[in-house]
């Protein structure tokens, strides 16, 4: 069910009054009726993985649970260990049974060894990425003593299942989310109100900007040996664009639906694009994932490295990175792709500049060196995100190789399907695309674009929510596309 | 209070909406239909569809631009005392023309479907925004704004092309339907790049392979449903087949065809020498006939079909 369709409104418009009306009076009916909700909505996609996930849900409860009750280290260690043996046995098997056999065969290819495996015919779960995370960290927490195991299966079940956020993030971690689950909710105009305009602001990112750059990008991403350098340079810009709004807007339609049933979710996105250097970028940039990798990656292992210094902190970023790619898909690609964010830190761990935070206030405008920083910093994350949407890494090189070549300064081919779009298209695209980051420049204080309460008079208000309304009507890209993120 | 509350946020809501419906509803009965897949012929054959509310047919018949153009309805209903409409439309490839068949056979419950095809329709990719329309029903064309979603600006340049391909049969994209779904080219003046037109890279290993699997599928599904298949090779100009190669690769094309189709129940019938190479006034370009072609052509095939049909 994605959020940009038919089903979802039709879905969302039947458990909206009811959660309210029917089920709001007794928290634990409302708890009850979310859950099944939850299950529907999952369900919807593949009712068979619906089992997995209420599997994982009842071992990580139990699990925490026993976790909760022992005073015995070595019990409580090896309860955890069961769990992450489980967490990470489970993302193997479905998500990276393929790629181990797939590289194994070609490595023994490379010694002239034709190994007779085939590749096993697997279907990966939706979400399970993200709700293995989401499990994970609550044990770990456990452990850590951070989090008391929840004795209320219903909201744990609930918080593994949370459909706003189960499909593709934010992952919340349990001391977030199930505290709120527990506690009775009362609905409160301005949150709700407020989530609507979030709603409104991704879906606008989602439906016109990153589905109109996807027509831009595939083609092009498709013919790139065929095609001019500054053509494949336009391609890169437009898959930078196309992946923040796709990710950003699904972000901001969750935390706006989560925020309808009353619910604060976790962040996600900070304006990342604004970042003056990579690890500004970072923080501001899936901030969910980042600092789940902080605390259960990056952070133990600094601790174990210390002594090595700034070594110790190089190698800590690059194990998280890796992780990080690995997370991401099961592709060398991805693998890279991690590999050479790690490098990126390192000469900021070296300057001693990785914490400095540097966010530009909004009451004055950015100096000429922070522009500066911010365009290197764009331009770096835009031609490592080639890495990201490549098929091989063989087609990546490729694609740089065409990339920084004399036909950079060609006249760039646009229309490359004419039945995607026209070339008008994509200038319309990109005029959007400037729109868009402008708003979010202007807006970068707050937590979503659309929040517009210095617009005191609500005529002027509900012409900005119908502004945005028709500029989705009228420039949407006519096709639903599936979220980027869903994949992962 | 809360309940007041939740009452004012939703009814806000619905405020805020109303508009967006009441600018569709008059979209809607100004003629600018939503867009329903990425092939205008297609969408102008269901809101035609939509518009007649056609229950059931006896003949169907369907295929590509081919079907649409060489077969005359007038012919075949002066010839026949059985219901008839041609579903064809643009660029069908039989894949798509099974996908569609599977969902009309039990729609429109035909005796027959008439499928007039070329070496073309076996060449191409199928059309893959084509199964979200399947379930198009006689009130449901307004659903489709939410459920295919297209903005404003592709709605508008669809209907704008549309009211040109609808203004008369004196052009190459005529989709002005007469009363059985046919169209009937009847140009002035012919082009001379179209008349220049000939089939490219036959068979080719990507789709003609997938396009024999169709055709057979889509025997066997007719056979098991008991709907007699009249397959019929359409007519071409000589000139549409460029080289000895290629009219070689076309002769096992033919084999293959009747092959599939006579194991299956079918009838195959070829008429792709028909009209004489010198009868350039039955064309009007190398694979489509014109509207004079078409009768000439049409009552040739309801005389063979005599003993079929009957």
């Amino acid at each position: 069910m994605l959020f940009n369709s038919v089903p979802f409104v039709a879905f969302f418009s039947i458990v909206f009054p009811l959660y309210w009306f029917v089920f709001g009076h007794n928290l634990k009916l409302q708890n009850a009726f979310l859950l099944s909700g939850c299950y529907v909505f999952y369900g919807w996609w593949n009712w068979h993985f619906l089992f997995l996930l209420i599997l994982t849900s009842l071992l990580n409860y139990a699990l925490g649970y026993y976790m909760g009750k022992t005073n015995n280290l070595i019990k409580k260690r090896l309860l955890l260990n069961t769990g992450v043996f489980a967490a990470i046995g489970s993302l193997f098997y479905y998500k990276y049974t393929n790629f181990f056999i797939d590289s194994f065969v070609q490595l023994f290819r490379k010694f002239d060894i034709h190994l007779n495996i085939h590749t096993l015919n697997i279907f990966l779960p939706l979400g399970i990425s993200f709700y293995t995370f989401r499990t994970l960290s609550y044990l770990f927490d456990i452990n850590r003593g951070k989090l008391k195991p929840t004795t209320d299966w219903v909201a744990f079940f609930t918080y593994v299942a949370f459909f706003p956020s189960v499909i593709a993030g934010p992952i919340d971690r349990g001391g977030t989310l199930i505290p709120q689950i527990q506690k009775k909710r009362v609905f409160d105009y301005a949150h709700a109100a407020d989530g609507m305009r979030q709603i409104l602001w991704g879906l606008f990112k989602k439906i016109v900007i990153a589905d109109n750059c996807a027509s831009v990008v595939n083609p092009i991403f498709n013919n790139y040996q065929s095609l001019p350098a500054s053509s494949l340079l336009i391609s890169a810009f437009f898959y930078a664009m196309q992946i923040y709004a796709d990710f950003s807007g699904y972000s901001d339609i969750a935390i706006g639906v989560a925020r309808l049933l009353g619910f604060n979710i976790t962040r996600n996105f900070a304006y990342p694009y604004y970042s003056q250097n990579i690890a500004e970028f970072w923080r501001k940039w899936h901030m969910s994932l980042t600092s789940w990798l902080t605390d259960y990656i990056f952070t133990p292992a600094s601790i174990r490295f210390r002594d090595f210094d700034k070594l110790g902190l190089i190698a800590a970023i690059l194990v998280t990175f890796l992780v990080s790619g690995i997370w991401h898909g099961a592709n060398w690609t991805f693998v890279l792709w991690g590999f050479l964010y790690g490098c990126y830190f390192i000469p900021l761990i070296l300057k001693g500049k990785m914490n400095k935070k540097k966010d530009i206030p909004i009451n004055r405008s950015a100096t000429f060196k922070e522009w500066v920083n911010m365009a290197s910093t764009f331009l770096l994350v835009m031609f490592t995100l080639v890495i990201f949407r490549s098929d091989s890494i063989n087609q990546a090189f490729n694609f740089y190789k065409r990339l920084f070549s004399k036909s950079i300064f060609a006249v760039p081919q646009l229309n490359i399907d004419p039945q995607l779009g026209e070339k008008t298209d994509t200038i319309i695209t990109a005029i959007l695309i400037i729109i868009m980051m402008f708003i979010e420049w202007r807006q970068r204080d707050k937590q979503h674009a659309l929040q517009i309460d210095f617009v005191k008079s609500p005529w002027a208000r509900l012409c900005l929510y119908y502004l945005v309304t028709f500029s989705i009507l009228f420039f949407g890209a006519s096709k639903v596309t599936q979220f980027i993120y869903f994949k992962f | 209070m809360n309940k007041m509350i939740l009452k004012n946020f939703i009814g806000k809501i619905l405020l805020l909406i109303l508009p967006i419906i009441i600018l569709y509803t008059v979209l809607f009965y100004s003629g600018y239909w939503p867009v329903l897949s990425n092939s205008i012929s297609f969408d102008a054959k269901a809101y035609e569809l939509n518009r007649i509310n056609l229950k059931h047919t006896d003949i169907l018949a369907i295929g590509s631009s081919v079907a649409l153009n060489d077969l005359n309805t007038q012919i075949i209903k002066d010839n026949s005392s059985l219901s008839y409409y041609n579903f064809a439309s643009w660029n069908l490839q039989i894949e798509d023309d099974y996908l569609l068949l599977k969902h009309y056979v039990f729609k429109y419950k035909p005796k027959y479907v008439m499928l007039l095809s070329t070496m073309h329709d076996f060449t191409f990719e199928p059309n893959t925004s084509l199964p979200a329309n399947l379930d198009l029903g006689g009130q449901m064309l307004g659903y489709y704004y939410i459920k295919n979603f297209a903005n404003l600006h592709e709605i508008i340049k669809r209907k704008n092309a549309l009211d040109l391909s609808t203004e008369d049969n004196n052009r190459y994209d005529c989709l002005k339907f007469d009363n059985g779904g046919g169209v009937e080219l009847q140009l002035t003046t012919l082009s001379p790049k179209r008349l220049k037109e000939y089939l490219g890279d036959f068979p080719n290993k990507k789709n003609t392979p997938k396009a024999y699997q169709s055709l057979i599928n889509l025997s066997r599904f007719l056979e098991y449903r008991q709907v007699k298949l009249i397959y019929i090779q359409a007519p071409y100009r000589k000139n549409f087949v460029t080289s000895q190669a290629l009219n070689d690769s076309v002769n096992i094309h033919f084999a293959r065809c009747k092959f599939i189709i006579e194991s299956n129940g079918g009838t195959y019938l070829n008429y792709h020498d028909f009209f004489a190479p010198t009868d350039s006034v039955m064309y009007v370009d190398p694979s489509h006939l014109s509207g004079v072609g078409s009768k000439v052509f049409t009552r040739k095939v309801m005389q063979d079909l005599k003993g079929i049909t009957n």
